[in-house]
């Protein structure tokens, strides 16, 4: 088993990744040979000589305690204690060991809360191995040195039981590559592994990987976590012994086919074993996998968490730009494709649940006068108070489907809003909220309409009011609140930039900003469209929509396997792309952006970051309203930054983020003034 | 502690299990419980908590004793199912480990060194990618 080193392995971050159109390297990161298993082994057996080594003395740490209490204690050292335990002897070597490789976890780019200033080690030292529960990788080289290691002595590949590749950009192709190598050779040798996370850098085909890797009968020795996407995988070529967490994905074909799933024999018995379900489609119709449960004695489904994939549309043909399986669409039709809470209901101990997540939606309000999004939550708020206020549900997301229906703001209160609303307050214990879509705004108008930008805002501000009014004085202690989709309602039809909420914070830094954006974008550089005769107006919209679709879609906080706590400070973020701005809008001509000196754009006065800084400025009036609201609370994220409270300034204030431009930037000489430009009053 | 045994109080004699522990640390057992009695403890499922709390002070003292005591109290504590005192004892014995490097380990925990040089290099190249050079 070797690992491909007779070229240097060159590990560059190239500078000039544009959208998917990835730097194409020649040298491989990395690539795994797992077709020649034999000499693997062969090698690890060469060492396997027993050697005579000197008596211990009697005091030694592991003479006196029993394996399980050193373990104990290594809970509270750092990886690089590990390191170091397991050079001091033959006796704390196997022990330590066992820890460092029992959970691995890979950020190839994580960046971490502002404290650590970007080092890593002081972010190890302090979170790794104590709040992640992990031994972390940061580095290109550090991974291929890790599979290096697993590949001479196959006793430590064993030893991984967890195993999770985060999220990170593609910095060459190879990465593709070295996942897809990884998978397979943990696929092929791993017989003790526990878990496996990897966030694909190519989604469709990680998928197959996933489900294949899977497949193989030494994985399903340890795993809790399935993924299938039809049901003999579930048990074939077995079930694995202690699956706790199943994700299901099937196709509407399959699901049509069966008369039920009867969960009081084998296999489907496993079911009642679960701790956590998720029920999905190809087409996303979820509870149609419920339906055909046939409960074993009446009993129902004993879960902690709860996942639905349900969206009622009748057609999958539309022109709304959604990639259904479209082949489908007579085998749909004979699906009731409502949104039903009995079905739930009638399946799952609600009362149990500690975690539900839906993503669930209606499509049909408008076109076929349908009320069922209304009609679920009307009935699962009946449910909520006949039976406690679900006192063992600590956390609630909710997220709808991109939706074309443009309601009108009577409708999206009558549809959405209050049944949501009424709901959601009624949850006694919840300390954790998920709120992820164009929260709660609406983005109707197109500019044919004449309305202007100033009332439509006034009329968001008041959607948004009233849902949250439902809040105030409620009994629950709301402690994280997450709104990954936010603002972008406000800015969606209307590029009057100086009109829109995007453009209400009025401070001299701001107004830097886009100084310095109108310097180095104006006029704009579309790579996609011929847009040259864009305004100044319209290019502040789309280069901050830009930044704002990045800082809403790509971020995400590398939180690890548990449920109880979310201190996101102590894990890695993912940010994006690294000067997003430059490689979507400026030519290779010279521009100011630091490329070279600067690749991974962690400068505060990089563009990108420096947006990121004015959103954050806007920002600000809906924090400071959200925690008037839920005055508990310790975590809030909007928009992909992350708040944390902070009992010094006794505020939320970002975790990830500069608050405030830096001070050399709000000196830096630029001509503009602050009274130059016409500013919005919003609020 | 005991107590605990007995949540109504100790209404009648009965005997706690302490095969193999020493007077002089059932005594300081003994003690931390006295000392601790109106402490009230993170859940023990709450790890984040667990986990952050540094030892307090008073534990720090208690537990500046020999080695050999020390594990001994932590074998207690283990045994008696006391939550509290074994994750002190761990946290203290961990902060005995941080920052040091191998020769210092060994000199703290009487270590004696049993690789040859060659097995020392393999062991160090093996695990290089853990520290995040």
């Amino acid at each position: 088993m070797m690992i491909n080193t007779s070229k240097p392995v060159v590990l560059v971050i190239p500078g000039n990744i544009i959208k998917t159109k990835l730097k194409k390297n020649g040298d491989k990161v990395a690539s795994l040979d797992v077709k020649s298993p034999k000499s693997c082994y062969e090698s690890a057996g060469d060492e396997e000589e027993e050697v005579l080594r000197p008596e211990q003395p009697p005091n030694l740490l592991i003479e006196r305690l029993p394996e399980h209490i050193v373990l104990q204690v290594f809970q509270y050292v750092d990886q690089f204690d590990l390191v170091n335990l397991s050079l001091t002897c033959s006796k704390l070597y196997p022990i330590a060991v066992e820890r460092l490789y029992q959970r691995v976890t890979v950020v190839l780019s994580g960046e971490f809360a502002k404290e650590y200033q970007s080092d890593s080690r002081q972010f190890i030292r302090e979170n790794g191995i104590k709040h992640m529960d992990s031994s972390l990788i940061f580095k290109i080289p550090n991974l291929i040195k890790f599979f290096k290691s697993l590949h001479k002595n196959t006793k430590l590949i064993q030893l991984v039981k967890f195993f999770i590749f985060d999220k990170c950009y593609p910095y060459l192709n190879d990465i593709n590559q070295f996942q897809s190598d990884l998978i397979e050779f943990f696929g092929k040798y791993l017989h003790e592994m526990n878990f496996l996370h990897i966030t694909f850098i190519d989604f469709l085909s990680g998928i197959n990987k996933l489900t294949n890797f899977l497949k193989n009968s030494n994985i399903r020795n340890k795993i809790f976590k399935l993924f299938v996407t039809d049901l003999p995988s579930l048990y074939e070529p077995k079930v694995p012994k202690g699956l706790t967490n199943l994700f299901l994905m099937l196709k509407e074909e399959e699901i049509l086919e069966i008369l039920e799933i009867d969960l009081s024999t084998e296999p489907f018995n496993l079911f009642n074993s679960l701790f956590t379900l998720t029920c999905s489609t190809n087409n996303q119709f979820g509870l149609e996998i419920l339906k055909k449960f046939q409960l074993f004695k009446d009993l129902k489904l004993n879960l902690k968490g709860l996942t639905i994939f349900h969206c009622h549309k009748e057609s999958l043909i539309d022109d709304n730009f959604i990639s259904y399986d479209v082949k489908n669409d007579d085998v749909i039709s004979k699906i009731d494709k409502k949104l039903e809470f009995d079905i739930i209901e009638e399946k799952i101990e609600l009362k149990k649940l500690n975690h539900i997540y839906l993503k669930i939606d209606c499509f049909e309000h408008r076109i076929n006068n349908c009320n069922c999004f209304e009609k679920f939550f009307k009935k699962f708020n009946h449910f909520v108070a006949k039976n406690d206020g679900l006192s063992n549900l600590t956390s609630f997301d909710i997220e709808l489907y991109p939706n074309y229906e443009w309601l009108r703001p009577h409708l999206m209160c009558e549809y959405i809003l209050n049944p949501l609303g009424e709901y959601i307050k009624n949850l006694k214990n919840l300390e954790r909220l998920t709120l992820d879509f164009s929260t709660p705004a609406f983005k109707m108008f197109d500019n044919g309409i004449e309305m202007s930008s100033i009332l439509l805002n006034k009329l968001n501000e008041r959607l948004i009011e009233s849902f949250f009014q439902n809040f105030k004085n409620c009994d629950f202690n709301l402690k994280t609140l997450q709104l990954p989709d936010f603002l972008t309602s406000f800015i969606y039809y209307k590029p009057d930039f100086y009109q829109l909420f995007l453009h209400t914070c009025q401070c001299y830094g701001c107004q830097l900003v886009l100084d310095r954006l109108k310097q180095d974008f104006y006029p704009l550089n579309d790579i996609d469209e011929d847009s040259n005769d864009l305004d100044l107006e319209s290019t502040y919209y789309i280069l901050i929509g830009f930044i704002l679709g990045k800082l809403q879609a790509d971020r995400e906080v590398c939180v690890p396997i548990k449920q109880k706590t979310f201190n996101y400070k102590n894990y890695p973020i993912f940010k994006g792309q690294p000067h997003t701005l430059h490689y979507n809008y400026h030519n290779k001509n010279s521009c100011p952006c630091e490329l070279e000196n600067d690749p991974l754009g962690l400068k505060v006065d990089n563009i990108d970051n420096l947006v990121t800084i004015y959103i954050i400025h806007q920002l600000n009036p809906f924090v400071d309203y959200l925690s008037t609201i839920f005055t508990n609370l310790e975590n809030l994220m909007i928009h992909g930054i992350y708040y944390e409270y902070n009992s010094e300034s006794k505020g939320l204030t970002p975790i990830f983020d500069l608050a405030d431009y830096p001070n050399h930037f709000l000196d830096s000489n630029l001509t503009c003034t602050k009274s130059d430009l016409p500013f919005a009053y919003f609020r | 502690m005991i107590n605990d045994l007995n949540p109504d109080g100790l209404t009648e004699d009965f005997e706690v299990p302490t095969p193999n522990v020493r007077s002089s640390v059932l005594a300081k057992v003994l003690e931390w419980c006295e000392h601790h009695k109106h402490t009230v403890f993170p859940d023990d499922d709450d790890e984040d908590a667990k986990k952050s709390a540094p030892v307090d002070e008073w534990d720090r003292n208690f537990l500046k004793v020999d080695q050999e005591m020390l594990y001994e109290i932590m074998l207690a504590a283990n045994y008696l199912n006391i939550r509290p005192l074994l994750d002190a004892g761990c946290k203290t014995v961990a902060e005995m480990i941080r920052n040091k490097s191998p020769e210092e380990l060994r000199r703290t925990f009487n270590i004696v060194n049993d690789f040859s040089p060659e097995e020392e290099a393999a062991i160090r190249r093996e695990n290089e990618w853990a520290e995040d050079r």
